[in-house]
């Protein structure tokens, strides 16, 4: 595969990645544990979806947003049925207990719509540039996550709510003391999360397909592009999407054994998690505290 | 009648060496493995490429064993620089590649098809059910004479506060690392005896949300008790295959009944959580009363 399209499917790739990213490493930041549920955000989103474009018969930009609205206040349902109990167990506790609700989400999920891929039918346009193909839905992709990226900074940098954001994730007993409701902000927080996450599921969706599985097979690529930018940096998390995807599609694109003189031999497709695992594996051993983490 | 009471034994046998392998290192040392399956997945691989191969079978058990060990002891590596919850990230990734490897490599033990007609070795299954029980027996026994041994003394230390071990002038990282081995040769024994009592390994057998079937397990029949650790084993496969027979009887397919039961195992894991973390049996502390003549 030549650069130009490694870089354009690292870039779509690194969208969708980033955007999901986003919401865990906010939550990590404030909540302090790895959520396993946050996976399950991104099916749950794009399955809304599924139901509201294609059985509701919705048109896709009204569905998307109720989508996306739903998702989030499903995450803020989360905290007030069952992680609130726990805001004083341990990081290992609240883990165990977000594999819970992940194991049951994606039951609950293959029960009401089964095992098989089902399709949001995005009829999208190839084009091709000098050798480089993309579509219009991969352009949909890149701009629809900037433009939300760019609505996350102004609201996590110009607003009471972001300023509130980041104290309390910065030290909680701090902010509670400064009179910030840590309460409210932490459901804010599930709620922006979600939707986030909810949005990185449906841009998945339209471009492959939907299946139950959508969260579990994000999950690894979503640690490890959180751990490599810094667990708890959001900005780094943008950052981490896009090292961990080009690293992806370059271990995947390159031809080892031409470049070694041999029969062309590359690595299988199949790997793609494996890579992220070990991107994962490398920062933490290298620089545990990431591309943008804080010290310690 | 007698048939279902010694496959589900046969099953119960097979799941609490690996309850007790995980109680041993997350109940007893605290390190959180959420990669229980590449253990697992090691003893059964072991058995599945001997057969693929048609390898003489005295190899299975070097395998086995020699492989866990070395997985075990590279995944005990990060463990000395990482908090408990980056490892387990670590370890959940880790048991994932393998099945990866697994999948993609069709040399290996036949890739996504998987190797069938592995030999059941120890015949009628009634002497099957009666060499498991035996060796969850001795397991159990190991782990307890740990638990009681200066040892296990040392690993919850370990698992109450590492500073604190380490301030004792103990090697942390070492006995994290010596009880990974053993925890990974109690999982690979068990991946064995699963390869030949079901007599067919496929990567699906394997999947990320097997590890936390143990996790509930666990944490049900008594985290630290390694009596809980079988007794969680035996409540939830008792549940489990009831189940398989539900859906036999009642007719509906077996993969809504399967989404049920991962549905129930996962509502248990968070009311667990939530309301009784210490499970059915809590640890039992152990006091010890100084003696100056001790030293």
């Amino acid at each position: 595969m030549q650069v130009g399209q490694i870089a354009v499917n690292s870039l779509v790739w690194a969208a969708e990645l980033g955007v999901i990213a986003i919401g865990m490493s906010l939550a990590y930041g404030i909540l302090g544990f790895a959520n396993f549920a946050h996976g399950e955000f991104v099916t749950v989103g794009a399955y809304l979806t599924y139901t509201l474009h294609i059985q509701a018969g919705l048109p896709l930009l009204i569905a998307i947003p109720i989508a996306m609205l739903f998702t989030g206040l499903f995450a803020v349902l989360l905290d007030i049925g069952v992680f609130s109990y726990v805001r004083q167990a341990s990081a290992v506790a609240k883990m165990v207990l977000s594999v819970g609700i992940a194991m049951i989400i994606r039951a609950v999920i293959s029960v009401l719509f089964g095992t098989s891929a089902l399709h949001l039918e995005f009829p999208s346009k190839r084009f091709e540039v000098s050798n480089v193909r993309f579509t219009d839905l991969q352009i949909i992709i890149i701009v629809a996550t900037l433009i939300s990226m760019v609505l996350f900074h102004l609201v996590f940098q110009q607003t009471k709510l972001g300023k509130a954001l980041r104290a309390t994730a910065d030290n909680p007993a701090l902010a509670e003391a400064k009179g910030i409701n840590t309460t409210g902000v932490i459901r804010w927080m599930w709620f922006i999360s979600g939707i986030f996450a909810a949005l990185g599921g449906i841009l998945l969706g339209l471009e492959t397909q939907l299946r139950p599985a959508l969260g579990l097979f994000v999950l690894m690529p979503m640690f490890a592009a959180v751990t490599v930018g810094g667990l708890g940096s959001v900005y780094g998390a943008v950052v981490g999407a896009l090292v961990l995807a080009l690293a992806q599609n370059l271990a995947l694109g390159i031809d080892y054994g031409s470049l070694l003189g041999f029969e062309p031999w590359r690595l299988r497709a199949g790997y793609k998690t494996g890579i992220a695992l070990l991107a994962l594996v490398a920062t933490l051993l290298v620089r545990p505290q990431g591309l943008f983490g804080r010290e310690g | 009648m007698l048939n279902f009471l010694v496959h589900t034994t046969t099953i119960i046998a097979m799941f609490s060496l690996l309850t007790i392998s995980l109680n041993l290192q997350y109940g007893l040392t605290g390190l959180v493995n959420f990669g229980m399956m590449l253990f697992f997945a090691i003893g059964a691989y072991a058995s599945a490429t001997v057969i693929f191969h048609s390898w003489p079978l005295w190899l299975i058990p070097i395998f086995a064993l020699g492989a866990a060990v070395v997985a075990a002891v590279v995944v005990s590596l990060p463990a000395r620089r990482l908090k408990p919850d980056y490892w387990a990230l670590v370890t959940f990734g880790g048991q994932e590649v393998f099945r990866l490897v697994m999948l993609n490599e069709n040399n290996i033990a036949g890739g996504s098809i998987g190797t069938r007609a592995i030999p059941t070795l120890i015949t009628p299954t009634p002497l099957y059910m009666a060499t498991l029980v035996a060796l969850v027996a001795i397991a159990y026994f190991v782990v307890q004479r740990i638990h009681r041994s200066a040892f296990g003394r040392i690993i919850r230390t370990v698992r109450e506060d590492e500073v604190l071990a380490a301030t004792l002038g103990r090697n942390v990282y070492s006995f994290q690392l010596r009880v990974m081995i053993l925890g990974a040769v109690l999982a690979a024994i068990a991946g064995v005896g699963y390869a030949h009592y079901i007599t067919f390994v496929s990567p699906e057998a394997f999947m990320p949300v097997e590890t936390f079937f143990i996790w509930t397990m666990l944490i049900l029949g008594g985290t630290g008790n390694t009596l809980g650790a079988i007794l969680g084993a035996a409540i939830l496969q008792t549940i489990s295959i009831s189940t398989r027979f539900i859906a036999n009887y009642t007719g509906l397919p077996g993969d809504i009944v399967g989404n049920f039961r991962i549905i129930v195992f996962g509502l248990l894991l968070i009311l667990l959580v939530m309301f009784r973390p210490q499970g059915i049996l809590p640890e039992r502390k152990l006091v010890y009363e100084y003696h100056a003549q001790d030293k």
